[in-house]
């Protein structure tokens, strides 16, 4: 029987630890979420986001690349987040100030079968450089419909152009079925 | 032919489809949840506006955001607007963007890039 509290614990302490990061010296932490998402709750954190980076004077051009990255972000959690065994959709999300850097960090699930598939997409994406990156881009554009969930495919790749490639995953196996995959961007404010 | 008219909302923009005041108009941010299920409305009031054989078209788009799907959707739009030309209507796209806004220009320059179509970009002053 798979122990879904373990799920639950993977998810806590990695938003925990996430979170108590930020708590360091020269760190800020500007936005959290955990738990269950929904598209209220994405223009809600969106929107305090965008008011926090405002007043600590960042420039509009990084305030709008941030205010871009959280919503691809969330609303890829929205599309793509899986849900446990109990069916609970566990997700995560922080938005963290160190020094002058701004990262945005989402946690959510991944049935297992789709971790290779998912993993090839993003190293494939951190190969490529700038330019090839937009090509990409313009291809998916070209070609891209939307797909049953919503999703167009576009996500991570715009996520990697306003990042500039700064772009970091992790997929860590929690039990038989899931994984939890974290993703996180950073933006120099 | 009916008028499209939809308020503009938390994620989605307000549409305004009114060919007796030859008004077209997407307006605002765009990130809706499903963005397929959203512009579906606008795509169907599309093809209903084609079989009356318009003359011109103006369309004005004066989006602030766009979400990686609703930029598909979009697309998906000026390709409708495409073959409404094709059927013998002057299409004209007038794209606006803030005058201090990048993206949303360079966004309008990939649609130009894609479609080939007749695009006017207008700068909104502050």
């Amino acid at each position: 029987m798979p122990d879904t509290n373990s799920v639950a614990e993977k998810f806590n302490s990695n938003f925990k630890f996430l979170t108590g990061f930020y708590s360091g010296a020269n760190k800020k932490l500007i936005a959290s979420h955990n738990g269950e998402l929904t598209q209220d709750k994405v223009s809600a954190i969106a929107s305090v986001v965008e008011n926090q980076l405002e007043l600590y004077g960042v420039s509009k051009g990084a305030v709008k690349k941030v205010f871009n990255i959280v919503i691809e972000t969330l609303q890829n959690i929205l599309i793509h987040g899986e849900k446990d065994e109990r069916g609970v959709r566990h997700s995560y999300f922080v938005v963290g100030k160190s020094d002058n850097e701004f990262t945005i960090s989402s946690g959510n699930i991944v049935h297992n079968p789709t971790v290779d598939k998912l993993r090839a997409k993003l190293l494939d994406i951190a190969g490529h450089d700038e330019r090839a990156l937009k090509a990409k881009y313009m291809q998916v554009l070209s070609n891209g419909e939307i797909s049953s969930k919503g999703g167009a495919g576009l996500g991570f790749l715009t996520i990697a152009l306003k990042s500039g490639n700064q772009l970091n995953f992790d997929i860590q196996k929690i039990n038989d079925s899931v994984s939890l995959f974290e993703l996180h961007s950073k933006i120099t404010g | 032919m009916r008028n499209l008219i939809i308020p503009e909302e938390r994620h989605t923009p307000k549409v305004v489809l009114n060919p007796e005041s030859n008004t077209f108009e997407i307006s605002g941010k765009s990130f809706p949840e499903d963005s397929r299920q959203f512009y579906k409305q606008v795509l169907d009031w599309l093809d209903e506006f084609m079989l009356t054989k318009p003359k011109s078209v103006n369309f004005k788009f004066n989006l602030f955001y766009l979400s990686s799907s609703s930029i598909i959707s979009i697309k998906q739009i000026l390709l409708k607007l495409k073959d409404v030309g094709n059927g013998g209507a002057d299409v004209q796209v007038l794209w606006h963007f803030d005058s201090d806004d990048d993206d949303i220009r360079k966004t309008g320059e990939d649609y130009l890039k894609l479609t080939q179509m007749n695009f006017q970009f207008i700068a909104n002053e502050e």
